[in-house]
């Protein structure tokens, strides 16, 4: 009895918890949570951080990691961006999950500091392929938390290759062809000339150390 | 029923905010503020500078203790910081160390 943890709707909790028993999350939690038995986190909660715990039963929104030892749940109702990992995953139908799933025993689920590890080395492919697509739809919350994590881990990748990936091939081609006939007339592609070179020079020099 | 319970294995670092009832019988680090009751069961250890409305302490905390209503360490409680309450009760076999300020 006295070896579980009840976090009410009403209660937040900023900061790191840890628990030898079962944990039953409804209320917001930013931090981490790490459980050597069950967590739950129902359909009320709002979490913002990694979660690790024996068995993990999700029906709310978490932003974050989840792993388990034994099972990760995501019941009906479940909003989950991140990555979750379990030998045994359960995903039910109405549950929305947008990050990698890993399962089996083949990923070591030790806690929620080393999946932290795991997902710094591993976010940034993910978050290039599968960002654009997904990113419509999910709830804006989420995608706003998501989409800053992104941006965080992606910021070295973005500058080396986004600035031409939006840019329609045709355009880019003209504002090349521009750039080099305007060197004389218009004042305008000037800017962007100089600022392509100027990032193709830091490349180079990055390159050149 | 409606009460934040942190049990006796659980140990949170930061920052607790609650508008519910809050009861403590493992470790709270950090701040705790509380808009209902806080009772802080014997095993409880709490490190923390602590806002409520009523707190009762049968457990150990070190750190500052306001609350708008009362206070109350039972028997068994320690107590190492100030109070700052209306209303102060200190049981037979309790330990405090602090000042009291109850002129609000």
């Amino acid at each position: 009895m006295s070896e579980r943890g009840i976090i009410t709707a009403g209660t937040r909790v900023i900061g790191k918890i840890s628990a030898t028993g079962t944990l039953e999350v409804h209320g917001h939690i930013e931090g981490s949570i790490d459980a050597s038995d069950d967590v739950h986190i129902t359909s009320a909660a709002r979490i913002k951080s990694n979660v690790h715990g024996r068995r993990v039963i999700v029906s709310g929104a978490v932003a974050g990691d989840l792993s388990a030892s034994d099972t990760l749940v995501l019941e009906s109702g479940a909003r989950v961006v991140g990555d979750i990992s379990a030998p045994t995953i359960g995903i039910r139908s109405g549950a929305q999950l947008r990050g990698r799933v890993s399962t089996g025993d083949a990923k070591p689920t030790q806690g929620a500091s080393h999946s932290s590890g795991r997902h710094t080395a591993s976010s940034t492919p993910r978050s290039a392929t599968a960002r654009p697509a997904s990113e419509s739809r999910a709830n804006p919350k989420t995608t706003a938390s998501a989409s800053v994590r992104a941006k965080k881990t992606t910021k070295k990748s973005t500058r080396a290759k986004k600035p031409p990936a939006p840019v329609m091939p045709k355009a880019s081609g003209r504002a090349k062809k521009t750039a080099t006939k305007s060197k004389r007339t218009a004042p305008k592609p000037k800017v962007v000339a100089a600022g392509r070179r100027a990032k193709k020079t830091s490349s180079r020099r990055n390159k050149a150390r | 029923m409606a009460a934040t319970i942190i049990g006796q294995g659980i140990t949170i670092e930061g920052e607790v905010t609650s508008e519910d009832e809050v009861v403590v019988g493992g470790i709270v680090r950090g701040k705790l503020s509380i808009e209902g009751q806080l009772t802080i069961e014997s095993e409880g250890v709490v490190e923390a500078d602590i806002g409520a409305q009523s707190v009762s302490i049968g457990g150990s905390v070190t750190g500052n203790v306001t609350a708008s209503e009362r206070v109350d360490l039972l028997a068994g409680g320690r107590l190492i910081g100030d109070v700052k309450a209306a209303r102060l009760t200190i049981a037979d076999g309790a330990s405090f160390k602090g000042n009291v300020d109850m002129d609000t």
